[in-house]
């Protein structure tokens, strides 16, 4: 049985060696669309069809391609503008992404990102504005200076170590493996 | 009036299809960078459209920037008659730059207007001028390119901020029918301002830098 059993499982590890080589995927650690697709996927969608009017609030990502005639507050989340997306009113959002149409102002408190074909009429104010080519905007942009977090105060030190304090570990390499014959 | 050379790297395509970019070192450009640098704060004009270049050229030295296409603007705005004859009512020339230019406010320290005057009709290129008079700051600069006397058309230039105060530049088609400048017509369009200064470039295109 313990003999059969073995022979079973032989082939199988013989055949695992067999498989055809996997070739290395490239793979890049710049954002892809792909996964601006996965962020964007997870938000609450206002469609193509969708018509609102009104002020829209929240904490969670949105994604607007269809029309909005009123105001957007997601201090702590991204906006997306579809292309389809056409909306007229002020947005303040964390990030916000246009590759529609938008009349109005926009504050973000990181990044805004005006799409290749999108328009924009209204003043911009962003950590971190960015535009591609081809894209329309037309109003006042402003920087947001983020100033490097002050360090805080260092708790007032004891009175100089006396002598007797152990001085730092020295870490020394280890010696190198000898061979034992 | 002062005149100096500039090196280039090659001749900027006046018209025609959309060429390549070519980069060039630009005194006039080089006196506006180095008046940025001097104070944070000012409000800057560019009439060539938005683009990241120049974009973050402008808010690194933690300037406000004011963007529009003023050629896109100008073109929606004035039906064909008006382009066609050249003039419009006051009250439609006053209406069209508080559209395209209003939302920049008073106290302008800087305007990038590139080589988009030469574009607009002559009552249109005056009246921009005034309001920039009225607009901008005492001892502000205003950056201007015109293309040589010798063109009766061009693509207007889409122009771009480089490494070390260099411009790079790159038509964009279509060409359209510009205005003739000289050194005379350019001193006279600036006639209120404080002074004028001129840097021809090897492919002669004459770039003005105005102070008010």
């Amino acid at each position: 049985m313990w003999n059969r059993s073995k022979r079973e499982e032989e082939p199988q590890l013989r055949q695992a060696p067999q498989e055809p080589a996997r070739e290395a995927i490239p793979t890049s650690t710049y954002p892809t669309r792909r996964v601006e697709e996965a962020t964007t996927r997870a938000a609450a969608v206002i469609g193509k069809t969708i018509m609102v009017q009104g002020t829209i609030s929240g904490k969670e990502d949105l994604l607007v391609d269809g029309r909005l005639d009123g105001d957007i507050d997601l201090p702590e989340n991204r906006l997306t503008v579809g292309p389809g997306g056409h909306i007229e009113g002020r947005i303040r959002a964390r990030e916000i992404v246009i590759h529609g149409v938008v009349q109005g102002n926009l504050e973000a408190s990181e990044r805004v990102e005006i799409r290749k074909n999108a328009k924009v009429i209204g003043d911009l104010k962003a950590c971190r504005p960015v535009i591609e080519d081809e894209a329309y905007f037309k109003g006042n942009v402003e920087t947001i200076r983020v100033d490097p977090p002050k360090q805080a105060k260092p708790a007032p030190t004891p009175a100089p170590a006396p002598a007797t304090v152990p001085p730092a570990p020295v870490i020394v390499p280890p010696p190198p493996e000898s061979r034992r014959g | 009036m002062n005149q100096a050379g500039t090196g280039s790297s090659g001749p900027v395509q006046a018209g025609g299809r959309r060429g390549a970019w070519d980069q060039r070192r630009s005194h006039a450009m080089q006196g506006l960078a180095h008046f940025l640098q001097s104070h944070p704060g000012w409000r800057v004009v560019d009439l060539g459209g938005l683009n990241q270049q120049n974009l973050d050229f402008v808010t690194g030295f933690g300037h406000r920037l004011y963007a529009d296409n003023l050629l896109a603007s100008y073109e929606r705005y004035f039906t064909a008659e008006e382009l066609r004859e050249g003039s419009a009512s006051e009250a439609r020339m006053s209406e069209f730059l508080d559209s395209a230019i209003g939302g920049a406010g008073q106290r302008i320290s800087a305007v990038l207007a590139w080589d988009r005057i030469q574009f607009l009709f002559p009552q249109a290129a005056a009246a921009l001028i005034s309001w920039f008079r009225e607009a901008m700051e005492p001892g502000g600069l205003l950056l201007a390119m015109f293309h040589p006397d010798s063109c009766a058309s061009a693509a207007p230039l889409d122009c771009r901020i480089a490494e070390g105060s260099d411009v790079a530049a790159t038509p964009r088609p279509p060409a359209r029918t510009i205005e003739k400048y000289s050194p005379r017509t350019i001193e006279r369009l600036f006639s209120g301002f404080g002074s004028v200064k001129f840097y021809v470039t090897r492919d002669s295109i004459q770039e003005v830098l105005v102070r008010r």
